[in-house]
């Protein structure tokens, strides 16, 4: 018989909104996190922590501690046998290592830094013996203010360190020197990106249990890395990587704070192996907010050469990071991610970046949702609102002057990125469109007139996601011998709902309804690698590794069916439930029964192996650049400063759309995240280098009552980085929302000629701007 | 924190001076102290109940004499620990005749507290620091006059 007639399955569900499936599970309170497990025989481990933000430990003494009823053991660093420090980068000219050790031995350099562990029958036995184990401690001088701490005459952190610098940059690309001396006008811009927590609802929580029959060591780790987790712990433990298995379960949110190995994971992991027994940590809402890492964290500048129709002919940023008190990788990449988008989505030639990340006596700084891009998007979307009134243009114009061309795409940026594709013009276009812009405009002017400070804020955001390339994704597929469909994913969800979207891909692939098909993941044996979900990579990547795996396990079942069928070089169609050749339903076979063929190895093609089991490493050649428009419209009461949202429209790109209802839901935690950092949310140490902020009266976060409805739209402009054509939208919300906010008090402010410098924008501060002005 | 401020005594100032120096007699103005424990004629450790807000529990102060000019000036130096926190404080006392009789004496306090105490407590820190300052004053007045 000749070839079968190649059959194209129609695509049903990728592009729709479908229910997400895991979303019952966690609204009847089903959801299985950390703090749900209990095994037997378990201990409860708590922390000794400095209350001092910076001094020598000279001793500990744990001896009354150890007497207490319940206490079964406390460990300090001491007794950590055979581990190596925390993680930290490579000595090098423009980086200072920072040795740490897992449990401070000699210096706490931050308070709330742990130095001993405490391990009770209950966790109420072990949280009440913390006070019993006496640390002796010499105060030293604190490091707090980043510019104090530049400055030579200032006390160090670290003895060892030459100064507070913990990492140094400068790039520079074009002519940055001709394109000032051409300039009409040089823009300055000083800003403050606050430090603030990423706050996930389920704080950190770690449970260790070691099988010493099996040598086998497994950890459940709230965590946004199963794989990484588990080969750093081993490592710092000196354990081959083999002998510990990590499985994340639920995971309750994670925006970046969970995708790096903290002290109490190792610390936790090796009591467990000391002890010979299970062993739980969860931290409290205190500890969450005292010594799980922060993020933003920059003093900014900008100068920016322009010309008087508004066109920015060079570009020159200068940050000083915050770095918290080490150096751990990730707190120098972020940075760097600021200065590598810093011209955002604009055509500038030349530009310059210098970057100094600072030791403080304050918890590293590490990756909040965006990590590095919302800051350079907050830079350069801030310095083009104030570009344009200093030039009197419209925000509009000013950005239509610059963006980079829809035929320029790929676009290579002065940084080195190449911008995948792009329609900056089109998106900005719909966005005015859906938010009625000239409309809002006019209800400003109606309301200026009567007296209000009403302001309208717009951002053009771009972002880089899809972290790539060489740094893949995986994902498997497995048709069991009943016709059941597991997709093991290596992104693990922590609140996006991977699932849905996820089994929407394979359902169209396989033909197969969304009822068939099981969404795995977050289990180190069940893929032999899988990369942290972080940088919006989920849908670009995992999502591609499912495609394509699902890719493999139709061509196999199509060669089986063919086989079955007296079909010779076929291709066959998939769709409900059935595997048929095109326009011949009649002679096709069930889903299930070419799954029964697959098992059985005389059933099957010559040659051909049997089961249906398809594993895809997807690495991707380059990295995803998703971008939109966002427009707001506030309201800032005159005598009191408090400033109300009116409005919020929200237009992004992000390619493709496999679940749009999943996406949009994105951009709304995003948005009100992005609120968060503009209107209320700030980490306050004081001079002491003591936490203020240490609580959630005191560090407060977005509520129903201070937002408002958020419009979403879209503009599809696909991608060639992956097979779907996405670009991820994660962090999207949180990107645009922090400068359209502010962009917008300022506008609202303009009766006082005012420039916005700092965040968070309570009443007091507003105020202070109104006052001041006059 | 830094406070300071002055008080006169009827007491002279050797008097004062001799009170402010001796362990069994200046741990009398802190209030809520128990288990005095005098190691040495510099050295000296005591309880304190403090509390801020719903903060509240027992320091283990170590106090010291870290400096005296009889009979014109005294610094004491304590440290407590406690509650998840760390109070630091150096208290200078300066001893001059009052121009009515008895001694003026000016004092000055430095206060560093660290921990859950200064984390959890801040907003409510000056005050309760006031009213704690003010107390040990009041208390030093009524016994040296």
């Amino acid at each position: 018989m000749s070839a079968v007639q190649v059959a194209v399955t129609r695509k049903q569900l990728v592009g729709t909104s479908q229910k997400r499936m895991e979303d019952p599970k966690f609204v009847s309170g089903s959801g299985r996190y950390i703090d749900d497990i209990k095994l037997p025989g378990m201990l409860y481990a708590a922390f000794v922590r400095s209350p001092h933000a910076h001094a020598r430990v000279l001793k500990i003494d744990a001896s009354k501690a150890l007497k207490q009823p319940g206490v079964k053991a406390v460990l300090t660093n001491d007794e950590l046998k055979g581990i190596k420090n925390m993680p930290t980068v490579e000595d090098e000219p423009e980086t200072v290592a920072t040795p740490r050790p897992v449990l401070a031995s000699k210096e706490v350099n931050y308070a709330g830094e742990a130095v001993a562990l405490l391990l009770a029958e209950s966790k109420y036995a072990a949280e009440d013996a913390l006070e019993l184990v006496e640390v002796e401690y010499e105060p030293l001088d604190p490091v707090h203010d980043l510019e104090a701490a530049m400055k030579a005459e200032s006390a160090k952190v670290h003895d060892y360190a030459p100064s507070n610098l913990s990492y140094h940059f400068v790039y520079e690309n074009g002519d940055v020197e001709g394109a000032f001396r051409q300039a009409d006008e040089v823009v300055k811009v000083d800003l403050v990106n606050q430090r603030i927590h990423p706050l996930p609802l389920e704080p950190r929580g770690v449970i260790a249990s070691y099988d010493s029959g099996n040598d086998l060591l497994t950890i459940w780790l709230s965590t946004q890395d199963p794989h990484g987790m588990r080969n750093s712990i081993a490592d710092v433990l000196n354990v081959p990587a083999a002998k510990v298995r990590l499985i994340a379960p639920d995971v309750g949110g994670g925006f970046g704070c969970k995708g790096s190995m903290y002290p109490e994971d190792v610390a936790v992991s090796y009591a467990s192996m000391h002890v010979g027994r299970p062993v739980k940590w969860v931290e409290s809402r205190r500890e969450n907010l005292l010594t799980t890492i922060h993020g933003r964290g920059q003093k900014q500048h900008a100068e920016l050469a322009v010309r008087r129709d508004g066109r920015i002919l060079g570009l020159k940023i200068k940050i000083v990071s915050d770095a918290g008190a080490y150096t751990t990788g990730l707190n120098v990449e972020i940075p760097k991610l600021t200065y590598k988008m810093g011209t955002g989505v604009y055509d500038i030639g030349a530009y310059m970046a210098e970057i100094f990340s600072i030791f403080t006596n304050e918890v590293p700084q590490e990756a909040y949702r965006g990590a590095g891009r919302p800051e350079a998007a907050y830079l350069i979307e801030r310095s083009m609102n104030i570009v344009a009134r200093k030039l009197r243009l419209d925000p509009v114009k000013i950005r239509q002057v610059n963006f980079i061309a829809k035929d320029k795409f790929p676009f290579r940026t002065p940084s080195g990125y190449t911008y995948d594709s792009g329609d900056y013009h089109g998106n900005l276009q719909k966005a005015l469109e859906v938010s009625s812009y000239e409309r809002l405009k006019a209800e400003q002017r109606e309301a200026r007139e009567l007296g209000r400070l009403v302001g309208i804020g717009l951002v053009t955001w771009v972002e880089v996601c899809g972290f790539a390339p060489g740094f893949g994704q995986t994902a498997a597929i497995t048709v069991t011998k009943t016709g059941d469909v597991i997709i093991t994913a290596g992104g693990h969800p922590h609140g996006q709902g991977h699932a849905t979207p996820l089994a929407q891909i394979v359902a169209d692939e396989l033909g197969v309804d969304l009822s068939k098909i099981t969404v795995v993941h977050g289990d180190t044996s069940m893929l032999p690698w899988s990369s942290v979900t972080a940088g919006s990579r989920s849908a670009p990547l995992t999502g591609s590794a499912v495609l394509l795996s699902a890719r493999k396990v139709r061509d196999k079942m199509s060669k089986i069916a063919a086989h079955k069928l007296g079909l010779k070089d076929a291709k066959l169609a998939f769709e409900g439930g059935k595997i048929f050749p095109n326009g011949d339903g009649g002679k096709g076979l069930t889903f299930e029964k070419v799954a029964d063929l697959a098992y059985d190895g005389e059933k099957i093609p010559p040659g051909m192996e049997p089961t249906l089991f398809e594993y895809t490493a997807f690495s991707p050649a380059n990295y995803t650049f998703p971008f939109g428009t966002h427009i707001a419209m506030v309201e800032v009461e005159k005598e009191t400063g408090v400033v109300k949202i009116l409005k919020y429209f929200a237009t992004d790109d992000c390619g493709k759309l496999i679940n749009p209802m999943v996406v949009e839901g994105q951009v709304h935690g995003g948005v009100v995240q992005g609120i968060g950092q503009a209107m209320i949310e700030e980490i306050v140490y004081d001079d002491n280098g003591q936490l203020l902020t240490s609580t959630l009266a005191d560090y407060v976060i977005p509520s129903a009552e201070s937002l408002v409805e958020i419009v979403w739209n879209r503009t599809e402009t696909p991608t060639y980085a992956n097979p779907l054509g996405v670009k991820g939208i994660g962090e999207a919300g949180t990107i645009a929302a922090t400068p359209v906010i502010v962009n917008a008090v300022e506008d609202a402010l303009s009766p006082y000629d005012v420039t916005v410098e700092r965040m968070p924008l309570r009443s007091d501060y507003v105020r202070s701007l109104i006052k001041g002005s006059g | 924190m830094h406070y300071e401020g002055s008080f006169e005594v009827s007491a002279s100032k050797e008097k004062v001076f001799s009170f402010l120096t001796d362990p069994k007699k200046v741990t009398t103005i802190f209030p809520d102290v128990e288990n005095v424990k005098v190691i040495d004629e510099n050295n000296f450790t005591l309880k304190a109940k403090v509390g801020i807000s719903f903060i509240r529990g027992t320091l283990d102060v170590k106090l010291s004499l870290a400096e005296k000019k009889e009979p014109t000036y005294a610094k004491l130096k304590a440290r407590g620990t406690g509650i998840s926190s760390s109070v630091d404080l150096e208290s200078t006392f300066n001893l001059e005749d009052a121009k009515g009789g008895g001694t003026l004496v000016k004092w000055a306090s430095d206060a560093r507290v660290s921990g859950l105490m200064a984390s959890v407590g801040s907003r409510l820190m000056d005050t309760a620091s006031e009213k704690y300052v003010k107390q040990i004053v009041g208390t030093m007045q009524k016994k040296l006059s």
